[in-house]
């Protein structure tokens, strides 16, 4: 008597393997040139969004801070403005805390004025704020890789100013821009 | 045959697994996206709002001799209003006029207007501040012979900024 075994197979053919494997290694590439399309497309997203963000905020503080202008000295390709110092005391109090009364209070003392700057430094394409005052001097960087800024009186209204600013994006140049209202009487 | 699925199993789910984690990291990255979106609008309407705010004190104190209905010993009134479009809440402002500062040699009332954006009173999603001085002195105060030409007007303003 003899018994015929037949052995079932336990792994894979060769063909089943290297066709497995072949599947497996497609995916991955695919999936790896995606995602190398997707990190160089996302860095650059990243990159300009910084910009974008950049260029909102500067002119979130520009507009903001133009609202207290008690004077503008300059416009065009640069913002100059005369503004309060907020560091100084404008208010003398005697030691019992009432009000002195007996002196001329000026509600915009030129000694309490500070000059303020937006402009762009050409070297570096950066938006620096720059401020000279009784209070010291300070000088900050409130966006980089701009192309120009651009401010100009609005014709149609006596208290409104438009604040433009611009960056290179691939090839095009992009230009956001905000209102600001003056409002103090000049 | 257990063996076989076996194979097939860790690949599928290490396949899986790449493209789960690549599909949330990239949501992930626009939930941000929006968040940071979503509080740029609050900002702008808390500011708004604070703007409203001092418009409101403003034309109440050109339009009204009577206000702040203040007495002699009082230095400070307040009041604020919710801002709805239809029965939806915006947010709302909270004036204070400042008249600790109403007599001479200031002349001058300090007006706060704090904005709230958000539909829930008891916790905004933004706030901000801004303060003004309005001239109530009829003559120059260096020269009393001389019109104040800044009677009645803003003199000074500041942005408090958010708090």
């Amino acid at each position: 008597m003899f018994r015929v075994h037949e052995k079932k197979p336990l792994g894979f053919s060769l063909v089943e393997a290297m066709l497995a494997m072949g599947l497996v290694f497609t995916i991955l590439g695919l999936i790896s040139t995606l995602m190398r399309e997707y990190s160089s497309v996302a860095r650059h997203s990243d990159a300009r969004d910084n910009t974008f963000d950049g260029v909102q905020y500067a002119l979130a503080e520009m507009s903001h801070e133009l609202g207290s202008a008690v004077q503008v000295t300059a416009e065009g390709s640069s913002l100059g403005f005369y503004r309060l110092d907020p560091s100084i005391v404008r208010f003398p109090l005697t030691n019992q805390g009432t009000p002195v009364t007996d002196f001329d209070w000026l509600p915009r003392d030129p000694q309490q004025l500070m000059l303020v700057q937006y402009q762009r430094e050409p070297s570096v394409g950066s938006l620096v704020r720059k401020t000279t005052g009784p209070s010291g001097n300070t000088r900050q960087t409130m966006v980089e890789k701009i192309s120009g800024i651009n401010v100009e009186k609005v014709k149609s209204s006596p208290d409104l100013y438009l604040i433009a600013l611009s960056f290179q994006e691939d090839k095009r140049l992009r230009s956001y821009s905000t209102q600001a209202r003056l409002w103090v009487a000049q | 045959m257990s063996r076989r699925r076996g194979f097939l199993l860790v690949s599928v789910l290490l396949i899986t697994l790449i493209l789960l984690t690549l599909g949330l990291t990239f949501l992930g990255k626009k939930a941000i996206q929006y968040r940071r979106a979503g509080l740029y609008e609050q900002a702008a309407i808390a500011r708004s709002l604070a703007e409203s705010g001092l418009e409101d004190a403003l034309a109440k104190l050109r339009r009204d001799l009577e206000f702040p209905p203040l007495s002699k010993d009082q230095e400070a009134f307040s009041y604020s209003e919710t801002v709805k479009v239809g029965s939806d809440r915006i947010g709302s402002y909270q004036v204070t006029l400042d008249g600790a500062r109403r007599f001479p040699p200031y002349q001058i009332w300090i007006i706060t207007s704090q904005g709230e954006s958000g539909g829930d009173a008891t916790s905004p999603l933004a706030k901000r501040a801004l303060r003004i001085e309005f001239d109530v002195s009829l003559q120059m105060r260096d020269d009393d012979s001389v019109v104040n030409p800044y009677y009645f007007k803003v003199i000074n303003f500041e942005d408090l900024g958010g708090l």
